[in-house]
């Protein structure tokens, strides 16, 4: 069975208009304007234990509000949903004991104390034994970093040292789920691989299920088992990474620019140009894997006069318009510029 | 000359400019709105009930009759939620500084003063738009005449001495706020002021009742001219001479208070530039 | 699980909740001295203006200066003991907004326990409950009132229960913010009312307006109704028992306003806005 189960969920929320113009404004005040916004319509998908799923969608899709409805924290118009064979609205605090959330955007620690404190608070109110509570933090502490982190006060913390802190705050009780909203939002590039590491560690030692919803595509290659991904509160498609990126981005962009300007064309192997601003600037599609990225930069050093030269994953937003458009070209042409 | 019509007419404009932007925040929360009408509605009523109550009391402790002292309790429970001083330019200057958007402001190419000055202009008249003149309707359709000021000649008087009263208050709001630039504390500094000007001001107790000693304290300095001088000429207390020296002492004191936001400001401006860099 | 048990639980999670809000407030400053000296002077300029106008009228509605200070003392401690507690109830709207409350409600813990226990404000000790108590003892004095046990009693139990009055209306009233975005409005809306309560004796605006602050916004038993009780004129109340019901006041403010909160908060997981 199931970890989690959703089955045809659908929430929507009611937003206030607000008038333009003096005039328009002023006639609000006597009679606001409301529309409705479907956040999240229709959506069905299953995490069995023990999998690392990530939940795809650009800003506003549906995204954290599907979060919060597993977390019982809003409660579905329609459809249904179990998590840990609980249902979240009913048996809110029930399932609270069994799940562990981070918001990347906001922290759960208590802002001026320092970190410890907080584990001392969780501790007591998730009632978790002295001596689990011991080897657990041990093992957080470890994993994490946070020896020298736990006597600072939050507020003193960087971003990525407070997301450490507050990833393992949703682990001190040894939760069977965890929903992790944007964990890598905001951070760089050593503490996203440092998040990373800590989630598939974590799994493999408890056998966690995990949920994360992200929109960089280097969470799902390193981290996921498999994808859902959403748009418009709609599951546009759902699969495992390998074939996700495989069929949808199979490309990596190599952003290049020139010391001088390249007369001619530039044959690069292997790649494909998409575009070129001007005769120092290129942009190539390289695809991903096999080592393809690494050989069309070598060849670019090798053979130009390269100031400057960058690796990008293709945005979220791109995934989902090649989704739309249902066609992925192979990269089968030298780039010409 | 054509030149200095120009720079009016770019004033004009950009008053214009920040006027609407003063429509707009008073109009941003409708609910905002009208909790600020019911407030200023019980504010009304509890002064014009205090005002009676103690003239039953007492008649002969008033200068004036029962309903001028009504109409002072009604002009000034509107005047002072309308000119409302805890949302003057001394916050804006807080909330820019905590923002960290005042260097924008600074960067504009109109000094300062002027533009907090065109904000709360703007705030103060869509205020009493949308505030006072309900709120002075509502009042007059309760009481009747009795809100209506001692004459035409002390009503246009009133006006007069209302609208020196305001840049008054402006200078004091303004300079208040550089205190809160340079203490970076707007609370503390904020309820002092508030003591200050609901001591001195006589929006709630007119300074016809002080014992000597406050009262003449209280003539000297500049905050009886933001409500006491304008209400007391509207209820026709102040006539005559009297009310001349009082006029007098209020433009007085308003040219002193110009000059000292201007001397103040460009101290504090100076310094800023150099904290800036 | 009985209910003795769960009032024992909800109360032991709100002292571990309020012991981090006591430990969250930092070192006192030449900010909250500043803040500090300006309440106080406000407060003054307030009580000295009753004064220059009941020195010169002798009452007002029956009441002589002293009890006048009384009043307004009165509600100035019970609201100094709210504000030590509950003052960021205020700012549920702001917690709705920025994620605060749906941190609460993945805990397992009631998220009303976790809301009142958020943080400890004791700056505000002295601020108003300092300034009251000074108040209240000053006017006593003039008043010729001795602090009997009795007496005593009803102090203490007043300024609580008016505090728990104070609490209600505030968690009820910030509770709309889960029907309007824009629910500070609501206290801001009563604040001219707490003002008049405050500073006069309710029953010169009539019974109407004294019914007002004892049955729909009970400002009136933060004050009014134990001064009476204090000064032994209990009869002149509407009923001789509302003097001395403050407490019972406080309960039911705070339940009424626990109801609003449970509304607001079902609404606001269902509609999530």
């Amino acid at each position: 069975m199931a970890l989690i189960e959703v089955r045809e969920l659908s929430k929507a929320f009611r937003v206030r208009r607000p008038g333009s113009g003096a005039r328009a404004k002023v006639a609000r005040m006597f009679h606001p304007a409301y529309e409705t916004r479907q956040a999240v319509d229709g959506v069905s998908f299953d995490i069995d234990g023990g999998e690392i799923v990530g939940y795809l969608g650009a800003n506003g899709a549906g995204k954290s509000t599907t979060v919060k409805c597993l977390a019982g924290i809003l409660v579905p118009d329609g459809g249904t949903v179990r998590v840990a064979g609980l249902d979240p609205v009913r048996e809110r605090i029930r399932l609270a004991r069994r799940i562990g959330v981070v918001f990347g955007q906001k922290t759960a620690l208590w802002w001026d104390l320092p970190v410890a404190e907080t584990f001392t608070l969780l501790r007591a109110i998730y009632e978790v034994p002295p001596d689990r509570y011991r080897t657990t933090l041990d093992t957080l502490t470890e994993l994490l970093g946070l020896a020298d982190l736990l006597h600072i006060p939050v507020r003193q913390l960087s971003l990525g040292q407070r997301v450490r802190a507050d990833l393992a705050a949703a682990f001190l009780h040894g939760p069977d789920v965890l929903f992790l909203d944007e964990p890598t939002i905001g951070l760089d590039a050593m503490v996203k691989s440092n998040v990373r590491r800590f989630i598939k560690d974590i799994r493999t030692a408890s056998g966690v299920t995990v949920l994360l919803t992200t929109h960089d595509l280097a969470d799902l290659e390193q981290l996921c088992d498999r994808l859902v991904i959403i748009d418009r509160g709609r599951v546009l498609f759902a699969g495992s990474v390998e074939e996700t990126l495989h069929r949808f981005a199979p490309y990596v962009r190599v952003m290049v620019e020139f010391a001088e300007d390249i007369a001619g064309s530039v044959r690069v192997p292997q790649a494909r140009a998409t575009a070129t601003a001007d005769g120092r600037h290129l942009t190539l599609e390289v695809p991903r894997g096999d080592g393809a990225a690494a050989a069309v930069t070598s060849y670019l050093l090798d053979r130009f006069p390269v100031r400057d030269l960058r690796l990008t994953d293709p945005s979220i937003e791109d995934v989902v318009r090649v989704l739309y458009e249902g066609a992925s070209g192979a990269p089968d042409e030298p780039a010409h510029v | 000359m054509s030149s200095a019509t120009a720079t009016v007419g770019r004033q004009v404009t950009l008053m214009r400019a920040f006027l609407r932007y003063g429509i707009e925040q008073q109009t941003a929360y409708r609910a905002a709105y009208w909790a600020h009408l019911w407030n200023t509605a019980v504010k009304v009523f509890a002064f014009v009930v205090v005002w009676r109550t103690l003239y039953a009391v007492a008649p002969d402790q008033f200068p004036v009759s029962r309903s001028q002292m009504v109409a002072y309790g009604v002009v000034a429970a509107i005047t002072s939620e309308v000119l409302d001083w805890w949302k003057g330019p001394h916050y804006y200057i807080a909330y820019r500084v905590q923002l960290g958007t005042i260097t924008g402001d600074l960067l504009r190419p109109i000094s300062f003063p002027f533009q907090l000055f065109a904000i709360w202009t703007g705030e103060s008249a869509a205020a009493l738009l949308l505030v006072g003149v309900p709120a002075f309707g509502g009042a007059a359709v309760v009481l009747g005449g009795a809100v209506a000021p001692a004459g035409v000649l002390a009503g246009l008087l009133a006006v007069l001495s209302f609208v020196v009263s305001f840049a008054m208050l402006f200078c004091c709001s303004f300079l208040v706020g550089l205190v809160v630039l340079k203490t970076l504390n707007l609370l503390g500094v904020m309820h002092l002021y508030h003591g200050v000007l609901t001591l001195l001001s006589g929006f709630w107790i007119p300074l016809w009742f002080f014992p000597a000693p406050l009262r003449l304290l209280a003539d000297v300095l500049p905050f009886r001219g933001i409500f006491f001088t304008p209400l007391s000429i509207y209820v026709g207390e102040l006539t005559g001479t009297r009310l001349e020296l009082a006029l007098l002492h209020q433009v007085v004191w308003l040219g002193l208070l110009i000059l000292a936001v201007r001397w103040a400001w460009a101290v504090m401006r100076r310094r800023l530039v150099v904290q800036g860099g | 699980m009985g209910a003795g048990t769960a009032t024992r639980r909800a109360a032991g999670h709100y002292w571990l909740f309020l012991k981090m809000g006591i430990r969250s407030q930092t070192v006192y400053s030449f900010d909250s001295a500043l803040l500090l000296v300006a309440v106080v002077f406000l407060n003054v300029v307030d009580l000295s203006l009753l004064g220059v106008i009941l020195s010169r009228f002798s009452n007002l509605g029956g009441w002589t200066l002293w009890e006048v200070v009384l009043l307004y003392s009165l509600y100035l401690a019970a609201l100094g003991v709210q504000n030590l507690f509950t003052l960021h109830l205020n700012l549920i709207d702001t917690y709705v907004r920025d994620g605060t409350l749906d941190q609460m409600l993945v805990r397992p813990v009631s998220p009303l326990v976790q809301m009142l226990g958020k943080e400890f404000h004791y700056r505000n000790l002295i601020h108003h409950l300092g300034t009251g108590l000074v108040g209240i003892v000053l006017a006593a004095d003039r008043l010729g009132l001795t602090w009997t046990p009795g007496r005593l009693a009803i102090l203490v139990l007043s300024i609580l229960g008016g505090s728990a009055v104070l609490t209600g209306i505030v968690l009820g009233l910030s509770s709309l913010a889960f029907w309007t975005v824009e629910s500070q409005v609501f206290g801001y809306g009563t604040l001219q009312l707490q003002e008049v309560v405050q500073h006069y004796p309710a029953h010169i605006f009539g019974t109407w307006f004294v019914r007002l602050v004892t049955f729909v916004l009970p400002f009136a038993f933060l004050n009014y109704y134990p001064v009476l009780a204090l000064v032994g004129r209990a009869q002149q109340a509407g009923h001789p028992f509302l003097a001395y019901a403050s407490p019972l006041a406080g309960v039911l403010a705070v339940a009424a306003g626990a109801l609003v909160w449970r509304a607001g908060l079902r609404r606001y997981q269902s509609t999530g806005s």
